[in-house]
């Protein structure tokens, strides 16, 4: 006896949402993991313990066990972050737990212990902790993992080193219609610990007066040792701005407060400024002649009249 | 009608009672400042929806690649004002990178057999390599992908590295923005045959 035609009509339709149920959430069930803090400071001294907790959560739409590697990074010279394995430094002063295992969405506040050695070089030193699922295992030739990372900058005191200085500062444009204009600086840092570089820029007018004051590197943007970081400054002026003007760059920078300072001039030529000039040349210099002109050719037809 | 004045009066007390409790509660509410806290951790996600890509048999007289469903879609999200960034690492032989196989041990470079930064592959000549694609997908900042593997040429592919290279940036806080990459792979009629296989890291960290 078979099926009844209702009963095998809503298998078929219990089926076929079940299959795409599974076709839109496959999808979700690769990788997703999500990390903090992003960046991570400390500063200790050889020998020292430090502790602390990260924070860790599955992402995915099923339970994972995560795991964490560390890596040590610089700075390359197109000023890209380098990750490259050294278990001899940093990453061997970290303890984290081999693995950590999260149910779908849960989150996990991980211990973690550094122990710096006492013969720990002074300056910086910097390593980036990743957490990522198991590999995965499938059909395809290319095996993808997902991770993310948590940015740790470490400074071990001693023979610190807080040097650096600005390589260049200007603005895109040094003519321009309107007060808008993308400041650039070249930060170097000769020291050997990360640096910070932070102030203002103000837009000064050619009578000293002060216009606009704009902060420069709010995030705090870090910048390593032996590297040169690049911290831009968009401008967009608010106002009335025509003729000469001076952009005064002020850093500061590192622990014992160090500074840097460069200028830049630039001129603003506003239409409607370029306008009201161009008027009052005409009034000055091109109005006065013809009126005369004007005022003469009058007078000698009035003569001729009489 | 005796009780009526005593009655008036516990009433009109009880109302100057109930009046004088809401009044004192109301000053309290009012007089209280409250300062709320929160902390908000900065925190970096990186999510991708596939966890191999598969090319099939790879054939000379053809160019194989992923497409649709079969892309590496990956959306990272940040909410640090410094941004993010994503990048990607090819294991290749831990030497060079690409597609390799080990008995015996054969390697499609990438993105050429010369193992160059780009290449646009051809039937018949070995290469390997990713086309990436931003997605209108996320909010916040805006994500910027190096022309190296943003190509729109057929084809015309990046070359993986066994260092990480940046797939996408951002310089301010981003929420699920998503980068498609396709992977792409040529063999010549002298590639060794074999199986091959590789394994692609895409990593998330703020900037």
């Amino acid at each position: 006896m078979g099926m009844p035609v209702e009963k095998r009509r809503s298998i078929l339709w219990a089926a076929a949402i079940l299959g795409l149920l599974a076709v839109l959430l496959l999808p979700l069930a690769a990788s997703a993991v999500t990390v903090g803090p992003a960046k991570l400071q400390i500063s200790i001294d050889p020998g020292q313990t430090a502790t602390g907790f990260l924070f860790l959560k599955n992402e995915e739409s099923k339970a994972r066990v995560f795991y964490p590697s560390i890596q040590r990074f610089s700075v390359d010279s197109g000023g890209q972050k380098a990750f490259t394995d050294d278990n001899a430094t940093i990453a061997k002063w970290m303890q984290l737990p081999e693995s950590i295992a999260l149910e779908s969405q849960d989150e996990a506040q991980v211990p973690f212990t550094m122990v710096v050695p006492e013969d720990a070089a002074p300056g910086g030193h910097f390593a980036v902790i990743w957490w990522s699922s198991s590999p995965p295992k499938g059909d395809g030739q290319v095996a993808i993992v997902t991770r993310a990372g948590i940015l740790v900058y470490v400074r071990v005191s001693g023979n610190i080193v807080e040097k650096g200085h600005i390589n260049a500062f200007s603005g895109d444009k040094r003519f321009v219609w309107s007060p808008t204009i993308s400041f650039a600086v070249d930060f170097v840092n000769e020291g050997n610990v990360a640096l910070t570089p932070q102030g203002d820029l103000r837009i000064v007018n050619v009578f000293g007066a002060v216009k606009e004051v704009l902060p420069v590197n709010p995030h705090g943007s870090i910048i390593l040792p032996g590297s040169n970081g690049g911290l831009g400054i968009a401008w967009k002026g608010s106002g009335f701005f025509f003729g000469l003007y001076k952009a005064d760059l002020d850093l500061t920078f590192g622990e014992t407060n160090l500074t840097a300072a460069a200028s830049w001039w630039f001129v603003v030529i506003s239409p409607l400024a370029a306008f009201i000039l161009l008027l009052a040349i005409l009034l000055l210099f091109v109005a006065p002649p013809l009126l005369r002109k004007y005022n003469r050719w009058v007078i000698e037809r009035a003569k001729q009249q009489v | 009608m005796n009780h009526k004045p005593s009655r008036i009066i516990l009433s009109a007390v009880a109302v100057l009672i109930v009046a004088m409790v809401v009044q004192a509660s109301l000053e309290t509410v009012q007089g209280s400042t409250v300062t709320v806290t929160a902390t908000v951790t900065e925190s970096v996600t990186c999510s991708t929806n596939n966890s191999t890509a598969a090319l099939g048999t790879l054939a000379s007289n053809a160019i194989a690649s992923t497409s649709g469903t079969g892309n590496a879609s990956t959306s990272f999200s940040c909410n640090t004002g410094l941004g993010c960034t994503l990048t990607v690492l090819d294991a290749g032989n831990a030497v060079n990178p690409g597609l390799t196989t080990t008995s015996p041990a054969y390697i499609i470079g990438s993105a050429s057999a010369a193992f160059a930064d780009t290449a646009t592959l051809v039937a018949g000549t070995e290469g390997y390599g990713i086309q990436a694609t931003s997605t209108n997908e996320g909010s916040g900042g805006s994500i910027t992908l190096p022309i190296r593997y943003s190509s729109p040429t057929y084809a015309a592919v990046g070359g993986l590295e066994i260092t990480a290279q940046t797939l996408a940036s951002s310089t301010a806080q981003v929420a699920s923005r998503s980068v498609v990459v396709s992977h792409w792979a040529a063999i010549s009629g002298t590639t060794q045959a074999g199986i091959y296989s590789d394994t692609i890291t895409y990593s998330c960290t703020g900037n």
